[in-house]
């Protein structure tokens, strides 16, 4: 059983096709998935690569999402899977100024410059991290209203 | 009616002399006899180490290449079914070597889930990963390696990690231990966005990880994604010392690029490091990259921070006080932000705060760090690079000035690395010594002088933020007791540790248990320390003293110089001198050499 949870799993993480039917509704997939289905088949499959020798704690550093609202502004799908599994480094990145989360963000978003993006971003840190509990679909639409 | 049954019986026997004919022409060419059959199989010698009965068209394709190479081009030729689920979406890697061979074409395929993974990974280059040592961790020291699959994108956190490890819900450390040595955990393949693994190691785990950039061309790479295809729901035993992470790694990079032979640099165990010195041997390895751990930037910080700044660290850690009182310079208070949240998430990720607070600490540090604008980016030093390190097996030779003998010492050592040993490429105060057996050879004498059965060690330096305690076991025979003679002693002991990279000290507490000519129990303490000069030499000094129940208690220095002469020889000399009854002085003069 568990080899075909596994197969499933990885299955879901690479393919748009297991993505979508995952989660079609609300357009967060795997992040989603990762953090709010802590049974599911990915947790499974993470569990899987850990190399078997400790509990690894993944999850926990994923904490600050909680949303799978729809973001209003998403350009796509992998930038929705992409925040919502790096919340924490992503806020981390924005508060500095920089950092390799940031310039994968606006790869993902077709930001032409990445410097000015992370300015933006770091700039209104309080606009897009209203709370402690914003979730991946307000930071995407925040940060692609100031982006935009 | 009959025409149309006919028309099938017709079609069929078709099909059935076009897969005879390509049969036959794979005959003649001898294609089941092949380097790259053998690759795509998974078979080093007679039997492929694929132990997934799915993995194999023919019922004797596990044992027989031919058989399985016919069943194979039977099955490519005759399938009607097309679909995801059918032999000719599932193995595009035999798919398109024997299309090549053959100079022939399957035809075309409704593989969309194939198809959907190749798109969505983008498959460009090709980079092998290794995460190093987690400190206080000895399952992990050996590290880990696993490949990354570049796609056009710039950022690589977008990549691919393909992985294999052994699956167990096991938590029992003796349990994992004997069954990764002996069998008992089917390994898998799996795939996994980057960023989630660099969570995982680099997050969660704070381990180092390096990456090494391959020259795979862009078919090489394709080759290698079409044949992960066909691994991905396979399993086989997993064994930790030969076929482990690595050791899959291997056969995925060969059947890349055929032309390489990396399994051939190893003979009996595949240890992490050692595979990606294997890779730049075979001129694989373009580019090298350092990624620092949770840990390794935390301690850039205390470094980059004032005293006043790592003050206000921990206190912002805690939900305290307010930087603009404390600290004046700006930069100052950038670090000290930053420190806090990285901490934060640290003591979280540790299990010692709650999510909720977490959350909320996290969210207040990062506010503030942001309001105070772009500073420096924080400089984390240079650490050596795993594969600067000395080789993983070692024989030593040595002589030896005793009290009473004179002894040739000859030592045998497959793994790994002791805290006498040049630091470089490992882990700071990690030791793992595995069946160190030494035999000594004096006037037609032979006798056994030491045979570790496992010997583990984990010197972690305390520091501003972290406050790791220290440890050390040791199980096997030795003749440091009374008068050289054998006994059978178990150590374990526990204590703190200062210091970094170039100098380090600890204190250790050491109950023991000896077997042997005169059993008795012990305390014992021990101080111990060490010099990275630079140019690969080491000093390493230890003393301890122990107490026995018997009541003759017993002391013991021991100083070692190590010159580090490239990564397969060192120069070593030793004194020891012990005093228990009376006074007993050893020296020691040798070489160490690394394969």
């Amino acid at each position: 059983m568990k080899k075909v949870l596994i197969s499933i799993a990885a299955l879901a993480a690479l393919s748009t096709a297991g993505f979508a039917t995952v989660n079609n509704q609300t357009g967060c997939g795997l992040g989603s998935q990762i953090i709010h289905d802590d049974s599911s088949a990915v947790m499974l499959a993470l569990q899987a690569t850990t190399n078997g020798t400790l509990g690894n704690q993944t999850f926990g550093v994923t904490s600050g999402t909680s949303g799978c609202r729809k973001a209003r502004f998403v350009m796509n799908e992998r930038a929705a899977e992409f925040v919502a599994s790096n919340m924490d480094q992503l806020s981390r990145e924005i508060a500095i100024g920089q950092g390799e989360s940031v310039s994968t963000l606006a790869e993902l978003l077709n930001v032409q410059d990445k410097a000015e993006f992370a300015h933006a971003l770091q700039a209104n840190y309080n606009a897009i991290y209203t709370s402690e509990k914003a979730d991946m679909a307000t930071v995407l639409d925040n940060v692609s209203t100031i982006a935009g | 009616m009959p025409f149309l049954l006919l028309l099938c019986a017709l079609s069929l026997s078709l099909y059935a002399a076009l897969s005879d004919e390509l049969i036959a022409q794979a005959h003649a060419k001898k294609l089941s006899e092949t380097r790259y059959w053998h690759l795509l199989m998974h078979t080093p010698h007679q039997i492929s180490e694929v132990d997934d009965p799915a993995f194999f068209l023919s019922p004797v394709g596990k044992e027989n290449l031919s058989s399985e190479l016919d069943a194979t081009i039977r099955r490519f030729s005759n399938d009607i079914n097309r679909s995801n689920e059918s032999v000719f979406c599932r193995f595009p890697a035999r798919r398109a070597w024997i299309e090549k061979e053959l100079n022939i074409s399957f035809g075309e395929g409704e593989c969309s889930e194939y198809e959907a993974l190749v798109t969505k990974m983008d498959p460009q280059k090709v980079t092998l990963v290794f995460p190093s040592a987690h400190i206080n961790s000895p399952a992990s020291m050996f590290g880990h390696t696993f490949l990354r699959i570049d796609s056009s994108m710039e950022s690589k956190l977008m990549s691919y990690a393909i992985n294999y490890a052994a699956h167990t819900d096991d938590t029992n450390g003796l349990l994992f231990a004997y069954k990764g040595l002996f069998g008992g955990y089917y390994g898998y393949y799996s795939m996994l966005p980057y960023y989630e693994k660099l969570k995982e190691y680099r997050d969660s785990e704070s381990r180092d990880v390096w990456e090494y950039d391959l020259n795979l061309t862009r078919d090489e790479v394709m080759a290698m994604v079409r044949h992960i295809w066909e691994l991905q729901r396979m399993n086989s035993w997993y064994y930790f010392f030969d076929e482990n992470c690595s050791y899959h790694m291997l056969w995925l990079a060969e059947i890349a690029r055929p032309s390489v032979r990396l399994r051939d640099h190893f003979f009996y165990h595949v240890i992490p490091p050692e595979t990606v010195r294997a890779f730049e041997e075979e001129g694989l390895v373009t580019t090298k990259h350092f990624r620092p751990s949770k840990r390794t930037k935390l301690l850039a910080y205390e470094r980059a921070l004032s005293p006043q700044g790592i003050h206000a660290v921990r206190s912002l850690g805690e939900g305290n006080i307010d930087t603009n009182q404390t600290l004046t310079d700006v930069q100052d208070r950038r670090y000290a932000l930053e420190a806090a949240a990285e901490l934060v998430e640290y003591n979280f990720i540790e299990g010692k705060i709650s999510k909720e607070l977490y959350a909320q600490r996290y969210h207040a540090l990062l506010s503030e760090r942001a309001a105070l604008g772009e500073g420096k980016t924080l400089p984390i030093p240079d650490k050596s690079n795993p594969d600067t390190a000395h080789h993983s097996a070692r024989i030593q030779i040595t002589q030896g000035w005793y009290e009473k003998r004179s002894p040739l010492l000859i030592e045998w050592r497959p793994a790994f690395h002791d805290l006498s040993e040049d630091d470089a490429g490992h882990l700071l105060g990690a030791q793992i010594e595995f069946l160190d057996t030494v035999i000594g050879l004096d006037r037609d004498k032979v006798s056994l002088e030491k045979l570790t059965v496992l010997s583990l060690a984990s010197i972690a330096p305390v520091s501003h933020f972290f406050k790791p305690f220290s440890w050390r076991m040791k199980s096997g025979w030795d003749r440091e007791y009374g008068d050289d003679r054998l006994s059978f002693v178990t150590r374990v002991g526990a204590g703190a540790a200062v210091g970094n990279e170039q100098l380090f000290g600890y204190f250790l507490s050491e109950p023991e248990v000896r077997l042997g000519f005169n059993p008795d129990i012990g305390l014992g303490f021990s101080a111990g320390g060490g010099i990275n000069w630079g140019n690969r030499m080491k000093s390493y000094v230890e003393s301890g003293h122990i107490f026995y129940l018997d009541g003759v208690d017993r002391s013991r220095i021991i100083l070692s110089h190590l010159w580090q002469w490239n990564r397969s020889s060192a120069v070593t000399f030793s004194y020891e001198a012990s005093y228990q009854l009376h006074r007993e002085d050893r020296v020691k003069l040798g070489a160490n050499l690394y394969f």
